[in-house]
């Protein structure tokens, strides 16, 4: 293969004309395959969370039918710059919820320019690591390191909505354990997430977390 | 005599038989050579046609321009909040060639209106692959120097964000130093292709590359004049000439062009002519910079896209195509408006616009965008980019594929750290003597400055030296110098960094805790060759000394001890986690600075900390994007966690201890507030003077030296860090906003100072140190042997919520 993508990087040694045209194509023959086994793999997990010790059927008090982590609902909070760089997180899950991952990805690295210990951006960031770029050979091990950007950016707030926030910290780090083949580890933070509302369908839409 | 005449008589007839023979002979010879004469001119001339005829093929069928590619700064952001002078809006606005407008109604793309409480702005509309804007007309509500809010101004929606397109910080050149923005023709406003006719060729479109007419007539007007006043050239020949030929005026080049010309238009198309000829014809000079091509001139004189251009613009550019310099609507307006009027009068006469189009345009001044030329600063920026970028990225390509490259680089620091490294380093000499060059062509003293953002590696500013004028060599990225005490907080973070096992009764901790001492007594370390004995700056042991005032103070001597204590392997792998990339000697000496860094590596490893212990990937452009905007490269934010967050806080509250209280006090006194972590470093006989120090969202390294190491005679305090403070100071407004978070993992103890045991009710003094949970001091104040269970508060919940309640659910909590 002439052109690889890896850490959202398409290198490519052929002359520019050639170059572009082909990008596309060769990432999409490439992603194919490892969609699916991360899909699969993915399906699997969370069956085996509802499956597992208290599992779903049972529910962990209070977290069914709460209400889901809406980073709307932070907009407005914060200083100017805080609620600039959220905004800006807002049009970017916007954008992943159109299928515009590039888009969507200039939007949070926007909003780190504009505010780089932004939590939710991390948060999104995370999960566009998770759902976009690992079935494309994205790398888990940066997807684990933006969750854990995001867990320390929530710890730096007076008041962390820790409890709407953990189901998608557990969900995005046991995927992304699990697409690291550390399945053993993920497996607990996929049974957290599956008993949430958000996690609880086996998706994480962006408009979930808008 | 009768034989003589009767012998003249048969020599004339023999000559009268003889003369017709030889002139058909002589004939023959003309006619034969002739003949051969017509048959070598026939070869030369197809050969030569063949020749041209390839010439201009493999230009109109290769790559017609050779377009450098341009590299953007990070865009401006516009926010509720900002300090608009801070942030230098009107320098931007400047820059980006927006132009003022007396009133805020009806502002076109590209114009704004400044009043004392309100700044209306059009910005254009950029293309992006993923960042595409639209031109979009916004207010900002000013209070003082303050953006109060942000309006869009046609619906009056307020907005809590705002971009300006991003600023062009240079260009990657070919040896010709051209600059132009390709067109298309269909993209070109019909007037400007109307313009250029009228002008230029007005019977462009029905000869076929020559205008016998225009010919005779500059031929007439020449001699009549007694001097080349005219030239009687088609747009085709302008453009065989400039692509093919050299400018000189003789009657061979004139042949040539003609021919070429006649070759172009039996070849291709008008339109396709026309369209090269748009892009290739020469504009004027930005800077050294040659400006070719309607596009790429539409950018400098009026600070727009060739599409958007008013008829009158159009009439401008045709109009000064003539001599592009002479006509400079900068330098010779009034010059430009007139050729820019007869412009318009020609596209009257000859039926290309109205009467009302004609009176319209002739009453619009002539108004033309500020020339900036291209920022200098960014020199040595655009040169680390480079060589950032995968190999296939060399010159050649970067000159000709015109390509745009997306950085990082925020331009209102990097002029900032531009001018205070220039400025500071001239203070120095002007201060110090011997810091002059001690000959008229001697070595002069350099520095560098980078800036980095902590949390995503952007690269914020680069300056790499005192002038790439005269010095290219980027000691920020490129030059490995020795680090002195800059290395030691890596000694300091391997002995805090958690250890399992070493301490039973603190299993969690590392070597030392923030409370403890160390020994600042003779140090004798024995090698193969004889002892090493550090010794402190001041020349003095200070016996036993708390750890914080050892790195405060940068104590050699400790340091030295507490490395032999860690291990210089593990103060070897911290360094190389945190970033260090260069080789790392495993001596003894290593601990107190015995290694050549380069200060972007260095930058790096302190850009972990500042990070929470997270290494960025350092990052110096976004994407790369070709000329049909596709991206063709990306550079992700990336990083990795290579040190626990408890111990990264603990090693910043170490330096912050550096800046209140240590070697880097005085940075206080020089006008900046707020929370400031960092470290001096000067290296063995003075030779190079560091400071690295970091704010929440910005690691700033600093090195001066002389590229010959020689002393400087001063320490770091005095050399380094006056350039760092000024630096930010003036990045900062003088007040860093913000705070280090503070991990959970990290608590709050009262200690007793003295033996930095856990002071309890009853101990005589004390005071708050910080520890990693699990890593507080296992002996109390007063001594009950270990201290009681219930002295020890259990950890605070990491992450009350699911995950707590799941585990209480499994183990029963």
């Amino acid at each position: 293969m002439v052109a690889t993508r890896n850490a959202g990087r398409v290198s490519d040694r052929r002359p520019a004309a050639a170059r572009c045209g082909a990008r596309a194509r060769v990432t999409a023959s490439a992603a194919t395959p490892t969609r699916l086994a991360l899909a699969l793999l993915l399906l699997t997990a969370l069956l085996a969370g509802c499956l597992g010790p208290g599992g779903a059927s049972s529910g962990v008090g209070g977290e069914r039918g709460a209400p889901a982590l809406r980073i709307g609902d932070f907009a407005g909070h914060g200083g100017p710059v805080r609620r600039a760089a959220t905004r800006l997180v807002l049009q970017g899950l916007d954008a992943d919820a159109r299928a515009q991952p590039d888009a969507a990805l200039a939007h949070y690295q926007r909003a780190l320019q504009v505010d780089p210990e932004n939590p939710f951006a991390w948060l999104a960031l995370a999960r566009h690591e998770v759902f976009n770029n690992l079935p494309t050979g994205g790398s888990a091990r940066r997807a684990l390191a933006f969750l854990d950007k995001a867990e320390a950016a929530f710890g730096g707030l007076a008041k962390a909505p820790w409890r709407l926030v953990t189901p998608h910290f557990e969900g995005l780090r046991g995927v992304a354990l699990l697409a690291s083949g550390r399945a053993a580890e993920a497996r607990p933070h996929q049974l957290v997430a599956s008993r949430a509302t958000v996690w609880a369908d086996g998706r994480l839409d962006a408009a979930e977390l808008r | 005599m009768a034989t003589r005449r009767r012998g003249q008589r048969k020599g004339r007839a023999k000559r009268r038989r003889q003369g017709p023979r030889r002139f058909r002979k002589a004939a023959r010879a003309v006619a034969a050579l002739l003949l051969l004469g017509s048959v070598a001119l026939g070869f030369s001339t197809a050969r030569y046609l063949l020749q041209s005829d390839a010439l201009v093929r493999a230009r109109f069928e290769g790559a017609t321009f050779r377009v450098p590619s341009r590299v953007l700064a990070a865009p401006t952001i516009l926010y509720p909040g900002i300090d608009w002078r801070h942030i230098d809006l009107r320098g931007a606005l400047a820059r980006l060639g927006y132009r003022p407008a007396p009133s805020a109604q009806a502002l076109a793309p590209g114009r704004y209106h400044w009043s004392d409480t309100k700044v209306s702005i059009h910005r254009r509309a950029f293309e992006h692959p993923s960042r595409a804007a639209p031109a979009r007309q916004v207010q900002l509500e000013l209070a003082g120097e303050r953006i109060e809010r942000l309006h869009d101004a046609p619906s009056g929606r307020e907005l809590s964000v705002f971009f300006l397109e991003p600023e062009q910080i240079g260009s990657y050149y070919g040896p010709a130093h051209e600059q132009r923005e390709l067109v298309k023709l269909d993209e070109v406003p019909a007037h400007l292709v109307e313009a250029v006719i009228a002008v230029e060729d007005q019977r462009f479109l029905t000869h076929a590359g020559l205008d016998p007419p225009r010919i005779l007539g500059a031929l007439f007007a020449n001699l009549r004049s007694g001097e080349i006043e005219q030239g009687g050239s088609t747009l085709t020949q302008q453009l065989a000439k400039n692509f093919f030929l050299t400018p000189e005026r003789t009657f061979r080049r004139k042949v040539q062009e003609a021919v070429m010309a006649l070759i172009i238009e039996a070849r291709y198309s008008k339109l396709r002519i026309l369209e090269t000829y748009l892009n290739e014809i020469y504009f004027g000079q930005r800077g050294g910079v040659a400006i070719h091509g309607v596009g790429e001139a539409a950018r400098l004189h009026f600070g727009k896209r060739a599409q958007d251009l008013g008829l009158h613009e159009s009439a401008l550019l045709a109009a000064i195509i003539q001599s592009p310099n002479g006509l400079s609507p900068h330098r010779r307006p009034e010059a430009a408006q007139q050729r820019r009027d007869l412009v318009l009068q020609l596209m009257h006469e000859q039926g290309r616009i109205s009467d009302i189009a004609l009176a319209r345009a002739l009453s619009q001044p002539l108004q033309v965008a500020k020339v900036t030329p291209e920022p200098r600063e960014a020199r040595y920026f655009l040169d680390a980019l480079r060589r950032q970028l995968p190999e296939f990225y060399d010159q050649a390509s970067l000159s000709s594929e015109g390509l745009r490259l997306y950085s990082t680089l925020d331009l209102r620091l990097q002029r900032l750290a531009s001018r205070a490294l220039r400025e500071e380093l001239e203070r120095l000499e002007g201060e110090h003597p011997a810091l002059r060059p001690q000959t008229p062509d001697g070595e002069a003293l350099q520095g560098c400055l980078i800036a980095l953002r902590p949390q995503t590696g952007e690269v914020l500013a680069l300056v790499g030296g005192r002038d790439y004028a005269t010095n290219q060599y980027d000691h920020c990225t490129q030059a490995r110098r020795s680090t002195g005490s800059v290395f030691k907080t890596f000694v300091y973070v391997a002995a805090l960094e958690p250890r399992e096992g070493r301490r039973p009764a603190a299993a969690a901790g590392g070597v030392k805790t923030l409370a403890d001492w160390l020994d600042d007594s003779k140090l004798v370390v024995p090698l193969r060759r004889g002892n090493w004995e550090p010794r402190n700056f001041d020349r003095e042991f200070h016996g036993r000394v708390p750890l914080r005032v050892a790195l405060e103070k940068s104590y050699n001597v400790a340091t030295a001890r507490l490395g032999q204590e860690v291990g210089i392997e593990r103060v070897a792998d911290v360094a190389r986690r945190l970033g260090i990339t260069s080789p790392l000697p495993v001596v003894p000496s290593l601990a107190i600075g015995a290694a050549d860094l380069s200060p972007l590596e260095v930058a790096r490893a302190y850009a972990t900390l500042a990070n929470g212990g997270i290494r960025p990937r350092i990052r110096t452009f976004e994407d790369i994007v070709d000329p049909r905007g596709e991206t063709v490269e990306r550079q992700a934010i990336d990083f990795e966690r290579v040190l626990d967050a408890g111990t990264a806080y603990l090693a910043v509250s170490l330096l912050e201890g550096v800046v209140e209280r240590g070697t880097a006090a005085s940075l206080r006194r020089r006008g900046i507030e707020g929370p400031l972590a960092g470290k001096t470093g000067t290296s063995n006989d003075e030779k190079d003077a560091w400071f690295v120090g970091f704010m929440p969202e910005l690691v700033v390294a600093v090195w001066v030296g002389f590229d010959t190491p020689r002393s400087l005679g001063l320490a770091s305090s005095r050399v380094a860090l006056p350039i760092w403070a000024r630096f930010v100071r003036e990045a900062t407004g003088g007040v860093v906003p913000g705070a280090f978070p503070r991990p959970r993992t990290v608590i709050e103890r009262q200690v007793h100072p003295q033996t930095g045991a856990l002071a309890l009710a009853g101990c005589p003094a004390r005071r708050s140190e910080l520890f990693v949970i699990g890593a507080e001091p296992a002996h109390t104040c007063p001594d009950w042997g270990a201290a009681p269970a219930q002295s020890v508060p259990p950890p605070p919940e990491r992450r009350p919520g699911l995950l707590r309640d799941l585990f209480d659910d499994w183990f029963g909590g």
